[in-house]
């Protein structure tokens, strides 16, 4: 009779104990833009922690937001990610932001980017705090 | 139990068959033909090129060329397919000069013959702009069969939903099939100078 009581606790105790995640980033990176306004950054997000949810990006140079390309039948559509959960962080596994898939789109730039030009993304997640990163500007021929 | 795992036995047998027939075919693929159909696809038009001049489709004959569609404010997509494009080209040496790319605008409203230039400007040389009026523009894509519809997108701004096939078209200006960019840069290469 008591199982289902020790059960919960041992649930309640699990949670608890979760682990918050631990996030770190590597090969953040944009195109050069030329004369748009609007500019596609990719970056590569390791956690080595619990579970979290990528749910947002801020950046110093214009409007942070991810977006996701995708194909259907030969058309190419990108559309923001929003209204929708964040996207998974998996516990202890990581997620690519990289070229043709998921990516942060950033709109209204105040100037054009270049090759070699640096600037700060600040990606927000569900549970862990916000985290800088430092963008690569590279040619735009560049993959 | 036994029967079962006969019948199972044998169905991979038969799936094995198969794989290895179509592989086979695969590395002995035939040259491709035009593909005979009753819609025409492709046909004239004149736009302009990235140096700001008329250009007509009459110029493309004699040469096998790849024509696919896109904009320049396409900040993820497009740049990728250019990217692609440039490492086939690349692999064709010195036989690149016998076919031409073409990257027609969707995007008239905002691609001048300037943004187009700058936008192609590191990708390589043998990849060419094509944009014009939006009523030139309308009448290739319709002709090409692209689906190219804008969609807004906060403060004004939109983007372009649109086809992003890379259209194969023989020396005589037919259509031949799409042009596959999902394998290595060598191997497109290899396909695309059957067609020279």
């Amino acid at each position: 009779m008591l199982r289902p009581a020790t059960f919960a606790i041992a649930l309640t105790l699990a949670a608890c104990s979760a682990p918050g995640p631990k996030i770190s980033t590597r090969d953040a990176w944009a195109r050069e833009t030329g004369s748009a306004d609007s500019a596609a950054a990719y970056v590569t997000i390791e956690n080595k922690g619990g579970a979290d949810e990528l749910v947002g990006a801020k950046a110093s140079i214009g409007e942070a937001m991810i977006h996701e390309s995708s194909m259907d039948g030969g058309v190419m559509r990108m559309r923001p990610v929003a209204n929708r959960e964040g996207l998974s962080v998996p516990s202890n596994g990581k997620l690519m932001l990289g070229p043709g898939g998921t990516h942060v789109m950033i709109m209204g730039l105040k100037g054009p980017l270049k090759a070699g030009d640096h600037f700060n993304l600040t990606l927000l997640f569900a549970k862990a705090r916000p985290h800088k990163v430092d963008v690569t500007v590279k040619p735009a021929g560049a993959m | 139990v036994r029967n079962l795992r006969l019948v199972l036995w044998v169905a991979v047998a038969v799936a094995a068959m198969i794989g290895g027939a179509l592989l086979w075919r695969q590395s002995n693929a035939p040259l491709l033909k035009p593909v005979p159909t009753q819609v025409s696809f492709g046909g004239p038009f004149t736009l302009v090129d990235s140096k700001g001049q008329p250009f007509a489709s009459s110029k493309l004959a004699g040469k096998p060329y790849a024509i696919f569609f896109g904009f320049t404010h396409c900040p993820d997509v497009c740049p990728t397919s250019l990217f692609e494009i440039s490492e086939v080209l690349k692999a064709m040496g010195t036989d690149a000069d016998k076919v031409n790319a073409w990257f027609v605008s969707v995007d008239p409203e905002r691609d001048t013959a300037a943004a187009m230039k700058d936008y192609l400007s590191s990708f390589d040389p043998h990849l060419k702009g094509l944009t014009g009026e939006p009523a030139a523009v309308a009448k290739v894509i319709s002709a090409y069969r692209v689906y190219a519809k804008k969609v807004p997108l906060k403060d004004g701004d939109y983007t372009m939903d649109h086809t992003a096939l890379i259209y194969l078209m023989d020396r005589d200006g037919h259509f031949v099939s799409p042009f596959n960019l999902k394998r290595t840069p060598e191997e497109a290469a290899k396909d695309l100078k059957r067609y020279l």
